[in-house]
């Protein structure tokens, strides 16, 4: 496969290099960027796209963050591969299926820019744990080495151009990806995204637009990319996602307080699912493997068993499953081998421990973050 | 009794009558017998019968495309998309609420790339001397307003000089 050297190296979120945190999966910055003097993607003719290619992949490769990076466009791709990629959130669906696509993804699988998807450039950077200014100060570097070699489209009173309006402005979308299990069981979530709808941030699962919140994971980011600074806007969101993390902590502690014996069978199904089912949809072990974090973060499990878990969950991902079984796979035979995974990998995994209520023990409330 | 109408052309009676039904909006003309034939064929587009009578505008204008990329209005329509930068300026009467509905605000206020920032400080200095200029004026303060006014065309010479440089053409 074109990808192998790519899946063979190792990364931050599937290698445990960055920081694991127990609310705060992954933190991610894009920005949207155009060239002045060319059509948008969507509405370029085919000519058009393939000059907007060869132009940003050229500029690209001038990159020092970028050097040696992988790239790849999309016609040369097979759709395994592709869907791969998604389900890794190296590039999206709209690039995967979309035309003349192509995207450059750095040697650490940190950044990655996406060629010709509905803006001729998308920066990306994402960090494991919560550093929105971090990655925000990465992406900007990118952006202003691109704006040195690019002549990007920008008006003094819109901002960046982009072929969506709702993108015009700082063409950023800043967020944070959250695993809210205790809000969701005890039936909070409801009011957390109507409160942070009204207060200009959106709700979003683990693939974004459109998804479901399988896993209790959610992308909650900024909504409007007009009229506010790019400081004002991460500052925005975290102070909102502080007082979200802030009340997932206080429901864990509250579940744990007020009904240890429901909430340990949770986990204990999960848990002996995990180890013994023969049949599992992606969407079933998204909601266990959940159940298996929160057992890390409440010391059920040992800690270091997090990082493996958030590699469980892109393993167990359609395509990832397709690729490794080496086969083509029906949506049964995928569930089969889907449950083989983990009856593998849990087999190693020590028993829950149940004596957590001790004094001194409890959760893990000391996420280090730099925001 | 069928209504009679004045031909749009000559005032006289008129005896042809075009109907053209367009997106769903009906438009009519009519015509004395002398000026229909003056027009020619029938089949010529609303917009360019409607021009031919001197002071009747198209009874349905066609609405501003980019002259960029080409892009209409009824292109964004269908697909919530802009054709291209130019679009923005193309369509920003049509944009303006639209901004103001999805985004809550409807200027810039973030980074620029190196270079571009200089064209930031000349709008909002030349946004900052038409509020002045506002002002004067409503407080009758008529010699102050001349001097912002003065100051307004500078700005302008001065903007128009420095995006001419970074226009963009698709």
């Amino acid at each position: 496969m074109l990808i192998d050297a790519l899946l063979s190296s190792e990364n931050e979120l599937m290698h445990n290099i960055g920081d694991q945190q127990s609310v705060v999966l992954s933190t991610r910055i894009r920005l949207a960027r155009n060239l002045s003097r060319h059509a948008f993607p969507g509405w370029a003719k085919p000519a058009q796209r393939a000059v907007t290619q060869k132009l940003c992949l050229e500029a690209l490769a001038d990159l020092t963050k970028l050097k040696k990076s992988h790239v790849y466009r999309m016609n040369e791709l097979a759709s395994a591969e592709k869907a791969m990629l998604v389900e890794r959130h190296l590039i999206s669906k709209e690039l995967a299926s979309g035309k003349d696509g192509a995207v450059a993804i750095s040697r650490d699988q940190t950044c990655s820019v996406m060629v010709n998807e509905e803006d001729h450039l998308r920066i990306q950077v994402v960090r494991g744990g919560f550093h929105l200014k971090r990655a925000w100060k990465q992406a900007d570097l990118i952006d202003t080495a691109l704006e040195n070699v690019l002549e990007i489209a920008f008006s003094s009173r819109l901002g960046y151009l982009t072929a969506c309006p709702t993108n015009v402005g700082t063409g950023l979308r800043a967020s944070v990806m959250l695993h809210l299990p205790a809000l969701v069981f005890s039936e909070q979530m409801e009011k957390v995204v109507r409160a942070v709808n009204q207060d200009g941030l959106v709700v979003r699962g683990w693939f974004g637009e459109g998804s479901d919140a399988s896993g209790n994971i959610f992308q909650i980011s900024n909504q409007h990319t007009l009229g506010a600074s790019e400081e004002q806007i991460l500052e925005h969101l975290v102070r909102w996602l502080k007082s979200i993390i802030e009340q997932e902590e206080n429901a864990r502690l509250r579940m744990l307080e007020n009904d240890p014996y429901k909430f340990f069978d949770r986990i204990s199904r999960s848990y002996g699912m995990l180890r013994h089912a023969q049949l599992l949809t992606s969407a079933e072990a998204m909601n266990m493997i959940s159940c298996m974090r929160l057992a890390c973060d409440l010391g059920m499990l040992p800690q270091e068993n997090r990082a493996h878990l958030d590699r469980l969950i892109i393993e167990s991902q359609p395509a990832h499953i397709q690729v490794s079984a080496g086969t083509e796979l029906d949506a049964q035979e995928r569930d089969i081998h889907r449950a083989k995974l983990f009856r593998d990998n849990f087999a190693a995994y020590p028993e829950l421990n149940f004596d957590i209520l001790e004094p001194g023990d409890g959760a893990d409330n000391a996420d280090a973050s730099d925001n | 009794m069928a209504e009679t109408h004045p031909c749009s052309k000559c005032g006289q009676p008129a005896t042809v009558h075009l109907t053209q039904i367009n997106d769903g909006q009906v438009a009519k003309i009519h015509f004395c017998e002398k000026c229909a034939a003056e027009s020619g064929t029938t089949a010529v587009s609303l917009s360019s019968f409607a021009s031919m009578i001197t002071g009747l505008q198209p009874l349905r204008p066609e609405g501003p495309v980019c002259p960029a990329c080409g892009f209409k209005e009824n292109d964004f329509k269908q697909t919530s998309r802009l054709g291209c930068p130019v679009c923005y300026e193309t369509f920003s009467q049509e944009l303006h609420p639209l901004l103001k509905h999805i985004q809550r605000a409807a200027k810039h206020k973030g980074k620029a790339p190196a270079g571009r920032s200089n064209l930031a400080v000349l709008n909002d200095a030349l946004e900052d001397a038409r509020t002045r200029m506002r002002n004067a004026i409503e407080t009758e303060a008529y010699e102050d307003a001349a001097r912002w006014r003065d100051e307004i065309r500078h700005l302008e010479e001065k903007l128009q000089a420095s995006e001419k440089d970074q226009a963009v053409k698709c």
